[in-house]
């Protein structure tokens, strides 16, 4: 009798044990994992693959323009050799997505831009800007303005149709000369096309 | 019969395999074609490459073809190399889709972010989203 108990609250006990391993075993972590680029996600807002190639087009459509380069070789001319001065006014961001649009699409064009020897942009910093024009004030000359104005537009039209929804995205730029006010630029991505259907996102 | 099925195995294996395929441009205008995905050759299968250099920076313009019939997508970056060899990273070096037509040619354009670039490689490879 003794020794039936024993088994029984033997078996109840590995009984127990195997279905506490066997839920802890169920229990899914959270997981990090670094991947690649093939690996990314892929929403129907903006990823990050979209910037990228967004600001690739409108960096070759701007360097290879012959109408960019006359003009940047102009006003080097006529600073005495200076590089333009360029200044990143507003992207306008028409998508309603909350995402900071200079610091993903057009830092990558200006990176390419002033590294290139191209152009020189406005320091962001406003130290770096207050240091300058304090600089330029001691010296007795005047801060020093842009001559080039750099801004933009990213449009999404959002469209329906049965049970699939499209987002269709656009990056716009635009450089204009501050001298003139006229744009001497003007390009524009190929449109971003994202469909969500019933259960998944296409492309 | 275990043959057979290793066989089939091994050909879906290297089927499924996406390697990338490159287009080694030197700045001699000469250029030169490594396959190493026999599918990615047929979905693009180079057939011109142009070269230029204006306003000081190169321009590259590779013409691939589709051969098969049913559109395709793949992805393609261009790496760009100063005169002593060295790559230069830029932000225009990232992967970017591209979409093809049965039977359609399509250009691939690249503009050198750099003054210094010499030569450039085209990488692309397949791609399932």
């Amino acid at each position: 009798m003794f020794q039936n108990s024993m088994i029984l609250a033997c078996g109840l006990c590995l009984s127990g044990a195997m279905l506490f391993g066997a839920v802890a075993g169920c229990e899914s972590e959270p997981q990090v994992r670094q991947v690649s680029e093939e690996s990314s996600l892929v929403s129907t807002g903006l990823d990050i693959q979209d910037f990228q190639a967004a600001a690739t087009q409108l960096t070759n459509q701007m360097l290879a323009a012959p109408r960019v380069q006359e003009q940047l070789a102009t006003i080097m001319q006529a600073n005495g050799g200076k590089r333009p001065y360029v200044k990143i006014s507003r992207i306008r961001n028409d998508t309603t997505l909350k995402i900071n649009m200079v610091d993903y699409f057009v830092e990558p064009i200006g990176e390419v831009f002033t590294n290139s020897g191209k152009v020189d942009f406005m320091s962001e910093d406003q130290t770096s800007s207050d240091t300058a024009a304090a600089q330029e004030m001691l010296q007795g000359r005047q801060p020093r303005l842009p001559d080039l104005v750099l801004y933009g537009t990213v449009s999404r039209l959002s469209t329906a149709s049965g049970d699939t929804r499209q987002n269709a995205y656009s990056f716009r730029l635009k450089l204009s000369d501050t001298t003139t006010g006229t744009d001497f630029f003007s390009g524009s991505s190929q449109p971003i096309l994202k469909q969500r259907r019933r259960g998944g996102v296409s492309l | 019969m275990k043959f057979a099925i290793a066989l089939v195995g091994l050909a879906l294996i290297c089927g499924c395999a996406k390697t990338v395929n490159s287009v080694n441009i030197s700045h001699e205008g000469s250029y030169d074609w490594i396959k190493t995905d026999s599918s990615l050759s047929d979905i693009a299968s180079v057939v011109r490459v142009n070269k230029v250099r204006e306003q000081d920076l190169l321009h590259v313009q590779v013409e691939v073809m589709n051969t098969g019939s049913s559109p395709q997508v793949f992805q393609y970056r261009y790496i760009w190399i100063d005169g002593n060899g060295f790559t230069l990273q830029s932000p225009t070096s990232a992967w970017q889709r591209k979409f093809i037509q049965g039977k359609q040619t399509v250009s691939i354009d690249g503009v050198a972010p750099d003054t210094r670039v010499a030569d450039c490689r085209l990488e692309m490879k397949r791609t399932d989203k």
